[in-house]
């Protein structure tokens, strides 16, 4: 019997990532230096906010330039509904809109390098291109968007201390990845959308939930499948361990990639793993799977015996090994 | 040099490969490239290349002693294959002369005249199941409610299109669906049976391994070699699609015949084998009277007097006397 074998985690990828200022800036790197994760590449200024208002939209004056307005001051009216400004800024006429237009006060942006790697190119004012290496880890469903973010992960919580973990966190989740647990469903990923949450990363998730991400735009990556699946357990504990770190949520690609360190313990384990990938093997007894199989869909166990059209599989819960069907399953390495 | 003729599908890969007396073996592989799971590590091109290296080399041979043929559902080229023939489905299809063939996958239905391939958007959200499909394509499910909405998918293609699918030649169901191992037996007939629409009477084949393709094929290649289908391809019998109800009269050349009435909305199998033609009476309301030779198959002669043509595995009922017609008619044989 013969089955696929797939990596739920692929190491000690070298890659190329793009850093890049919002605006135009000063870089302080230039090419070959080697960086670490919190190293500053550059600056600008950068105004975080900019909020468009509708056509209807009367400000207190006519203005086709900059103006600068304090904080709670009277931009305009929408109807009878007095517009304030929520913080110091200007407002401004967008002329191929036809919209105007408010952005916060301009700060200093810093941009860090945010992982470990060499400068490869440097765009002036602009960008840095670093190259890198990374763990990617496989998202078998993604939205189709790129987000980058400080990785924030929850414990595998029940459903109702989801949504206490999200609101205990409603105040530093913005712009980050939450890895949110075994199964996001409709109500965690409407919040997550509402916190501004970059992306979540969950085992598994609801498929309308999932449908709602993509017309929102927002980054949702399962790692199992659709249904109540539990994330296989050397994920969460990779997660785990690089909590906090800056990672890149690639929908295009189908893939989460964790910058690692190039001369740590993380990188030494992986470098005698270099030989050229197999797909396919024969499946023999003692091999690490993934069941895909109801009650046990997504689960990971350890193959007890082979037969002609099936094999039984040995999980840490069960008592007894379990059949199950070819091609129900994966083999994992 | 012998030849290796794979079809790939969309759940697995159907193979025909030359033993050294010329005969031909069947063999499936039950799996196919999922982008999802794959595309992090490997191609289709590199996959493809190492399921039939593999399966070469179960057979113990080596892939380069073949000339391969390839037909299916995959991005071409596959440059690592040193492909002698690669030929469109469709124009297998429609070479094919001893039968009238239907492709049918999770995905697709095709004939020689059309190809169906829409799946609701709302079918995908809604059904978690399909939505694990979309991810592992080559899923057999042991829950009878999930194959109730896969199947009806299937039926529901091709009577929303309007398609009636009337041959004089026997109908051979052939694709995926067909090919892949079903967790009852019966559902591949169930399925079969729900795919005519228009009273008459119908010679079933059910193809088990793509054969019918990769037959086809070869014969494109070289239409000097023979293949024997015989042992991939199943004779099921003649279906009899007579809405209300009915009166039979069977007789063969050994017996003075035998008269039964069958009641509206009922499905009912008479066990009758393929090797003698049996003088075949029928009198219903809405067909009228119907005269002729038959043969029989694995399931023998089998009436369907549904006057409403619902998909016969979401009726329990029927469903019910459906299985238990079949076990004898297979067990009468």
């Amino acid at each position: 019997m013969l089955a696929p074998i797939i990596r739920k985690i692929v190491e000690n990828k070298t890659v190329m990532v793009e850093r890049y200022l919002p605006n135009k800036g000063n870089l302080f790197v230039q090419k070959g230096d080697r960086l670490e994760p919190f190293q500053k590449l550059g600056d600008c200024m950068h105004s975080l906010n900019t909020v468009y208002f509708p056509k209807d939209f009367e400000p207190v004056k006519f203005l086709r330039e900059k103006v600068y307005f304090q904080k709670g001051n009277l931009l305009g009216k929408v109807g009878a509904k007095k517009i304030p400004a929520d913080e110091n800024g200007y407002m401004s006429f967008d002329e191929s809109t036809g919209e105007y237009f408010f952005e916060e006060m301009p700060v200093k942006y810093t941009l860090l390098s945010g992982l470990w790697g060499e400068v490869s190119d440097v765009v002036p004012e602009s960008s840095v291109l670093i190259k890198t290496t990374v763990t990617e880890v496989d998202l078998v469903a993604c939205t189709n968007t790129f987000s980058f973010g400080e990785l924030v992960v929850f414990p595998n919580p029940t459903e109702i201390l989801e949504k206490f973990y999200l609101e205990s966190f409603v105040k530093t989740t913005e712009g980050k990845i939450v890895y949110v647990g075994h199964y996001a469903d409709m109500d965690t990923i409407r919040k997550a959308h509402d916190l501004k949450i970059s992306a979540i990363v969950a085992g598994s998730a609801d498929p309308a939930g999932f449908s709602f991400a993509k017309s929102v735009n927002m980054g949702l990556g399962v790692l199992s499948g659709f249904g109540k699946l539990e994330t296989p357990d050397h994920i969460y504990k990779l997660f785990n361990s690089v909590a906090y770190r800056h990672v890149f949520f690639h929908g295009d690609l189908g893939v989460l990639r964790i910058p690692m360190s190039g001369d740590s313990e993380e990188n030494t384990v992986v470098k005698k793993k270099k030989a050229p990938f197999k797909v396919i093997k024969k499946v023999t007894k003692g091999q690490k799977v993934q069941v895909l199989q109801k009650p046990h869909f997504g689960k990971m166990g350890v193959i007890d015996r082979v037969s002609v059209s099936s094999i039984f599989v040995r999980f840490d819960n069960e008592l007894g090994p379990v059949e199950i069907d070819l091609p129900n399953f994966y083999i994992i390495e | 040099m012998p030849v290796l003729a794979a079809y790939i599908g969309y759940s697995g890969v159907s193979v025909a490969l030359e033993k050294q007396d010329g005969s031909f073996i069947f063999q499936r592989f039950p799996y196919s490239y999922s982008g999802e799971l794959f595309s992090s590590v490997c191609d289709e091109n590199v996959f493809y290349t190492q399921v039939l290296e593999c399966v070469a080399k179960e057979n113990k041979m080596k892939l380069a002693d073949f000339d391969v043929l390839m037909t299916g559902f995959v991005n071409f080229p596959l440059p690592d294959l040193n492909i002698k023939l690669m030929a469109d489905v469709k124009d297998l299809l429609s070479k094919h002369e001893e039968n009238f063939p239907v492709l049918v996958d999770e995905s697709v239905v095709m004939t020689k005249d059309l190809v169906l391939s829409q799946v609701p958007i709302n079918f995908l959200t809604n059904n978690e199941f399909f939505a694990n499909v979309s991810i592992y394509p080559q899923l057999i499910t042991r829950d009878y409610n999930d194959q109730v909405s896969l199947d009806g998918l299937i039926v529901d293609k091709v009577k929303k299109a309007g398609i009636n699918l009337t041959s004089q030649k026997p109908v051979v169901f052939t694709g995926d669906r067909f090919a892949r191992r079903d967790y009852e037996t019966v559902f591949k007939y169930s399925l079969a049976l729900d795919l005519f629409n228009n009273p008459g009477y119908y010679y079933v084949k059910i193809d088990k391994n793509n054969a019918i393709l990769l037959a086809q094929l070869i014969k494109e290649y070289n239409p000097a070699i023979e293949v024997d289908t015989s042992q991939a391809i199943e004779n099921v019998g003649t279906f009899a699609l007579a809405p209300g109800d009915t009166e039979v009269l069977i007789s063969t050349a050994l017996d003075t015949g035998q008269f039964f009435e069958i009641k509206k909305d009922s499905v009912f199998a008479l066990p009758l084998d393929n090797s003698t033609s049996t003088k075949l009476s029928v009198k219903n309301k809405l067909i009228g009277n119907l005269e002729g030779g038959v043969v029989g198959g694995t399931l023998g002669l089998l009436f369907d007097t549904r006057v409403e043509r619902t998909q016969l595995i979401s009726d329990i009922k029927i469903m019910n006397a459906f299985m238990r017609e079949i076990e004898e008619a297979v067990r009468g044989i």
